[in-house]
């Protein structure tokens, strides 16, 4: 009679998460969140309601933790996919109704071109003071290997992973911050 | 650089985000979350907080879905009661009005609503199966 329905087993893996887990989790939809209008708890919230509609069997933490993962970075790519699209549709009716001057519509931000690869990229260039870092960044947009970028900048394996390190961690610092969206 | 690669750059910096963040665990990731101006007992908190709104939205939603479906079947009950003859319908009506005169479990309004004509009547109906006074067949219930 009381046997767990099966939503109260999905719930039940989301509480079951280690403590460190869900600290990675809240950490990432924190970051996650920056430049998307959303906060981080809306993030989150979105992301278990995925897990919670979900017809993918309740596995274990690990499966649920990776579930949760990449339902945050879908979320992200959602919202500023979905920004793109109001963009594109406001930017049709303006035209549409156009006359020659430039409105207040054209002059605006366009907050759908913080998705596009080269404005995060060229924001980063231009806020990352390292030289290393852009030594490395450069390599990596060139899709060099990991093999070929020590062979390149003649960095052992312990100097890649360290700049790699601090690579990772400016960007993290970068979104948090906001700069970098 | 193209866009291409642009892109892919990007991407590749976002999956590092989480391998950097994953790769840490217990202290060391509490140190570095510290680093970063998170506060690691505010992040399980956070967790909690949104599990809990997501939980409760869930339930939101079952209890208007319930609240739904009772409403259409409800309609289609009274769809069914609708389409009687007027001879029947008016023999509920009559049925439905001495029990009230008996027990006065309805409003003398109610008791005493005009019926000028079949939709007046089916109005009346439609109320008593809303109110539970009679079921989709038209009988008393209590």
């Amino acid at each position: 009679l009381n046997k767990p329905t099966q939503g109260d087993e999905r719930a039940g893996a989301l509480v079951a998460l280690s403590d460190h887990q869900k600290k990675q989790l809240a950490a990432y939809a924190e970051i996650m969140s920056r430049g998307t209008g959303n906060d981080a708890e809306d993030l989150l919230q979105e992301a278990f309601a995925r897990w919670l509609a979900s017809d993918k069997p309740v596995e274990g933490p690990e499966q649920t933790y990776n579930f949760l993962q990449g339902a945050i970075r879908s979320i992200r790519y959602n919202v500023f996919r979905h920004a793109k699209v109001v963009r594109r549709h406001e930017g049709e009716r303006a035209v549409a109704n156009d006359d020659d001057e430039e409105g207040p519509l054209d002059q605006a931000a366009d907050p759908a071109a913080s998705t596009e690869g080269p404005l995060f990229v060229q924001q980063l260039y231009d806020l990352c003071h390292d030289e290393e870092v852009q030594l490395l960044l450069t390599a990596q947009a060139d899709n060099a290997t990991p093999h070929e970028i020590q062979a390149e900048l003649g960095w052992d394996e312990q100097k890649y992973k360290a700049v790699q390190k601090r690579k990772r961690r400016l960007v993290i610092r970068l979104m948090l911050e906001g700069k970098l969206t | 650089m193209t866009d291409d690669r642009s892109l892919h750059l990007k991407r590749q910096l976002l999956d590092e985000i989480w391998e950097e963040i994953g790769s840490l665990q217990g202290k060391e990731l509490d140190e570095y979350l510290v680093s970063i101006g998170l506060v690691p007992d505010g992040l399980l908190q956070d967790y909690t907080e949104a599990l809990n709104a997501a939980l409760a939205a869930r339930k939101r939603a079952r209890f208007e879905e319930a609240r739904r479906q009772s409403r259409q079947e409800s309609s289609a009950d009274v769809g069914k009661l609708l389409s009687f003859d007027l001879a029947k319908k008016k023999a509920i009506m009559a049925a439905i009005k001495a029990h009230a005169a008996r027990t006065g479990d309805m409003t003398i309004a109610a008791r005493n609503q005009k019926i000028e004509d079949e939709r007046d009547l089916d109005s009346f109906l439609e109320a008593c199966v809303r109110l539970d006074v009679i079921d989709a067949d038209g009988n008393l219930k209590g």
